[in-house]
């Protein structure tokens, strides 16, 4: 089954108003929502600019204020998925304009959310977060394992392109102790396949989530040196989200 | 843009499995509902120190609120025009407040079209504008990434009130 469950590229949008406008430009567009659910922000900056990656027209521009709330966000909510229980999403993410090497500097970017919450637990399902681990930028992804007294599973992977634009792709599995997430990370130019994932998270039991309900692209619960040392200009870019259910996304 | 859903057959068939485990959370008791009668009034001093800790997370589950007490009101917003803002404060000078208004139900997984969190302790926080979300009901949480209570004073915006009778004599 080839079947997307939704596509949101910032190229996407920008060709749409390129088409409407018949100018010669790409526009982007002034709202992103719709056709997001909603857009999330508070002390933070999320608007659509010229200039996306690999061939797309724009792309998604976030950014916290600088000593900000924990709760500062700024990025973008999904709401399309329904209990999946199969859910792959891909989506490109660019951290290059920020010096991200301390392990003490970690913002979500992207959090999938359970149709229900595991027991003592809360309803995000996997998240991903962007972090230094000492001398580069790397990606942390926690994922939802009942089994763990955490509750999670959790795997770093430092970004392949450190000098700009990341291609990642998830396919999340739901199931009880068979489970698993496979894992994408590579350089935006690099060919990827369906049978040569990064890695994989392996024998999660993640029942208890039921199953993906919604998702959130962008910078959310950012540490307290994150929010202490980086400011509005620091941005941190996204890409050419997409999310299916059955069908390996790639490049 | 491109936005494809598959079949609602998949869609309906996933859906039969509930929320049993739902980080759901109730108005705490206490809160009376606000509605059009409360409109552009501050509602009796609240003592959060009475509520309860319901989420660990609220909105979208991107804010980690870990066992603060929730105070949570529920709030019915029109039908009808809707405008200004909540303003929340409080006389606990080393209360820092956080306030965001969930919709879609009352979850640690609701979004929250808007939230407060610009002073600390002992600070207000202004919640809104409201003049541009839907009709509806929403729940309006005042919680801390600290670990303060207190009472707490709700200034409700305007909020359309129900025509209650009329009648041409």
């Amino acid at each position: 089954m080839n079947t997307k469950m939704k596509t949101l590229s910032m190229a996407v949008l920008g060709l749409v108003g390129f088409t409407a406008a018949g100018a010669a430009m790409a526009q982007c567009p002034a709202s992103l929502a719709p056709p997001w659910t909603q857009v999330l922000q508070l002390q933070g900056t999320v608007s659509s600019q010229t200039g996306g990656y690999d061939s797309t027209a724009c792309r998604l521009r976030t950014a916290l204020n600088q000593n900000g709330s924990p709760a500062a966000k700024a990025g973008v909510l999904d709401q399309t998925p329904a209990n999946e229980q199969r859910y792959r999403a891909q989506f490109i993410v660019d951290a290059s304009g920020i010096t991200l090497t301390a392990a003490n500097r970690a913002a979500a970017v992207f959090n999938v959310l359970g149709s229900s919450a595991a027991p003592g637990g809360t309803n995000n399902m996997v998240q991903v977060f962007l972090r230094g681990n000492g001398s580069a930028a790397s990606l942390r992804f926690n994922v939802g394992d009942t089994a763990q007294p955490s509750l999670y599973q959790t795997v770093d992977v430092a970004l392949p392109n450190q000098a700009g634009a990341n291609r990642v792709e998830i396919d999340l599995t739901v199931a009880g102790g068979t489970a698993s997430m496979k894992y994408w990370v590579n350089n935006v130019s690099t060919a990827t396949t369906e049978g040569s994932p990064t890695g994989t998270v392996s024998n999660l039991n993640n029942t208890a989530w039921t199953g993906v309900d919604q998702a959130v692209l962008g910078l959310a619960g950012a540490s307290t040196f994150w929010r202490q040392n980086f400011t509005n200009t620091n941005f941190v870019y996204f890409d050419q989200f997409d999310s299916r259910r059955q069908t390996f996304i790639g490049n | 843009m491109k936005k494809t859903l598959l079949g609602l057959t998949f869609a309906t068939g996933l859906l039969a499995g509930g929320a049993a485990f739902a980080q759901t959370c109730t108005a705490t008791s206490g809160t009376p509902l606000i509605d059009g009668p409360d409109s552009n009034t501050n509602l009796p001093a609240f003592d959060t120190c009475t509520a309860t800790d319901q989420l660990a997370v609220v909105c979208s589950g991107l804010n980690p609120i870990g066992n603060a007490l929730d105070a949570i009101w529920q709030v019915t917003i029109g039908p009808g025009a809707h405008s200004g803002s909540f303003n929340l404060s409080t006389s606990n000078a080393s209360y820092d407040i956080y306030a965001g208004l969930m919709s879609g139900g009352c979850s640690g997984a609701s979004p929250c079209p808007i939230e407060a969190d610009s002073n600390g302790n002992g600070g207000s926080e202004t919640l809104g504008p409201i003049d541009g979300l839907a009709n509806g009901t929403y729940f309006l949480i005042v919680t801390t990434f600290g670990a303060g209570c207190g009472p707490v004073t709700v200034g409700v915006p305007t909020t359309p009130v129900s025509l209650q009778g009329f009648s041409v004599e």
